[in-house]
């Protein structure tokens, strides 16, 4: 068990008019090397969740273990351990461009390896490393300002800031929100390559059920607080009426699939799942091959 | 970390002092002080003090929050309250040092520390049953007598309500910054002072940035629907007098003619 939630609940100013309850005993467990997504309506608790994992949002109750360390310990010695654990959590918000602050790209993605100690070498280069990893150029771009980037670099630089303190688990808050089709296509991509080669657990949340769809390998689905259901894809999206009521669609693929299948193509309950586009197509040709050589069956019967 | 900051400080209810005209409350509450400031007669501090406590009960406000909101000023209070101590003449009462506290002067330091405190608790009681919103359109209405003389009441309100709009918005947004640059290793609460200022650069550039950019939105949603300052502007909701002010101003007038007659009739006071 890498990160485990249990119990936890979390209250916005407690004791005022205001108050309100943002999480309600939510207990949750994500293994090392997964890709665990979070589905939700909005104000449904996602960003409060996100926020529990590495210790910015301390639970009202309940407690959050990473590696089985306790984030808000109690005890002095046990701090300094909660600060190494928090550190192994990786932190990308909504609109992470928003965070952005130094007059060179270098300079803002060594920011944290900085406050970290890191010395010079040490810094470059991870610098280098983490600028590779999201695909931007180091010589091109690394004296330029981050405010004379593209929307979808910035986020970039602002994914290689975090990405440069080589975090064990990455969460990431809405990670495509607000970006073009190309540099959402991109982004992913990269976040999938991190999980893929870099190893790194990736939590992320997200309003895109198709993105979820094709790149989770589980889904946390929430709804006033609450979650309402998890387990992988297969197990969550056919349950249509809960995803609903969670103010949530299915993945278009699959709907689409669906209505295929109501059409009269035998698609199997397998092929209804399929996770990308050439996989469907796959699927919806061998049905029609096999209606026609059942059509052709019949045909020769009847001669 | 910023989360527990409530704006203004409005508390949202439905008493009877949440449901008077702004502009009854501001008026009212104007009288007030000038009855606070002008009469010293005890039995004018006594009609007032227990009229100011009717008002906190009434508003059903927690009693806590509003004896909270002396908080700020105890210090003036009681340094008030010393400096009247020992300065006035009269029957001495201890000495310490080479001062000498007088009968007098405790007695004057209870009276005005008193005012002080009637004071800030009137005028917190507006903000407490007052949003922000009612208050500026109060201030506008107030204002707007006063455009003859070439008062921008209009444009005073609108940066006022802009300015309270996007507190919380700024407050929510320094919060998210501040959680971003911690989560990279930013640490703002140890160190010396130079480091913690140097500290919050990676807070301020963004705000600004934010700000900036939000205010230049701002004025660009206001100008595709024409804005065009307050000539001819309506409102969708009215502030209208209901019964309840009319007997608010009619209460207030018959507090003031009473108390006016008691200092006339009695100008040493009759306790």
């Amino acid at each position: 068990m890498a990160i485990e939630l249990q119990d936890i609940s979390y209250t916005y100013m407690p004791g005022t008019p205001y108050e309100r309850k943002a999480l309600k005993h939510v207990t949750l467990s994500i293994e090392e090397g997964g890709f665990v997504a979070i589905a939700g309506h909005t104000g449904s608790g996602k960003s409060t969740l996100l926020q529990h994992l590495n210790g910015l949002l301390t639970p009202t109750s309940g407690q959050v273990l990473v590696d089985g360390v306790n984030l808000s310990p109690k005890g002095k010695a046990e701090k300094a351990k909660a600060l190494a654990a928090r550190r192994s959590v990786g932190m990308v918000f909504q609109y992470a461009e928003h965070q952005l602050f130094e007059e060179t790209i270098f300079e803002d993605i060594a920011f944290g390896l900085r406050n970290f100690g890191c010395d010079e070498a040490e810094v470059d280069e991870r610098v280098r490393t983490s600028m590779a990893l999201v695909h931007l150029d180091f010589e091109t771009y690394r004296d330029r300002s981050p405010f004379q980037l593209s929307g979808g670099q910035m986020r970039r630089v602002a994914l290689a800031g975090v990405l440069a303190l080589q975090p064990k688990y990455l969460v990431l808050d809405e990670p495509t929100a607000g970006l073009d089709p190309k540099g959402r296509k991109d982004l992913l991509a990269t976040i999938g390559e991190l999980h893929r080669k870099e190893g790194t657990t990736i939590i992320f949340v997200s309003h895109n059920m198709d993105d979820i769809f094709q790149l989770a390998d589980t889904v946390v689905v929430m709804r006033q607080g609450e979650m309402l259901l998890s387990g992988s894809p297969a197990e969550v999206f056919p349950q249509t009426e809960t995803i609903a009521k969670a103010g949530l669609r299915p993945p278009q693929l699959m709907t689409l699939l669906t209505r295929i299948q109501e059409a009269g193509v035998p698609l199997t309950a397998d092929d209804l799942l399929s996770r990308t586009p050439e996989q469907a197509a796959r699927a919806i040709e061998r049905a029609l091959k096999s209606t026609q050589n059942q059509k052709g069956r019949r045909g020769n019967d009847a001669q | 970390m910023l989360n527990n900051i409530t704006i203004g400080q409005y508390f949202p209810g439905n008493s009877v002092l949440h449901r008077l005209d702004p502009r009854t409350k501001i008026a009212v509450l104007f009288f007030l002080i000038i009855a606070i400031f002008v009469f010293d007669q005890p039995v004018a501090y006594l009609v007032l003090t227990l009229l100011t406590f009717g008002c906190m009960v009434v508003s059903r406000v927690p009693m806590k929050t509003q004896i909270g909101s002396l908080k700020p000023l105890w210090w003036i209070i009681l340094f008030t309250f010393l400096i009247h101590l020992f300065s006035a003449d009269g029957r001495p009462l201890f000495h310490i040092w080479i001062l000498t506290a007088t009968w007098e002067g405790l007695v004057r330091g209870f009276f005005i520390c008193l005012r002080l405190a009637l004071l800030l608790l009137l005028s917190s009681l507006l903000t407490f049953t007052t949003s922000p919103l009612k208050l500026t359109d109060a201030l506008e209405a107030i204002l707007s007598s006063l455009k003859s003389i070439g008062v921008p009441a209009h444009e005073l309100a609108m940066m006022m309500t802009i300015a309270l709009r996007f507190v919380p918005t700024l407050i929510e947004e320094t919060d998210k910054i501040m959680k971003a640059q911690q989560s990279r290793g930013a640490d703002f609460l140890t160190g010396s002072i130079l480091h913690r200022l140097k500290n919050v650069v990676p807070i301020l550039v963004p705000l600004f940035i934010s700000a900036f950019r939000r205010a230049d939105e701002l004025a660009m949603a206001m100008e595709a629907r024409c804005y065009r300052g307050g000539i001819g502007r309506t409102q969708m909701k009215e502030l209208r007098f209901a019964p309840l002010d009319y007997v608010a101003w009619g209460a207030t007038a018959v507090l003031m003619v009473a108390l006016t007659a008691v200092a006339i009739l009695f100008p040493k006071g009759f306790l």
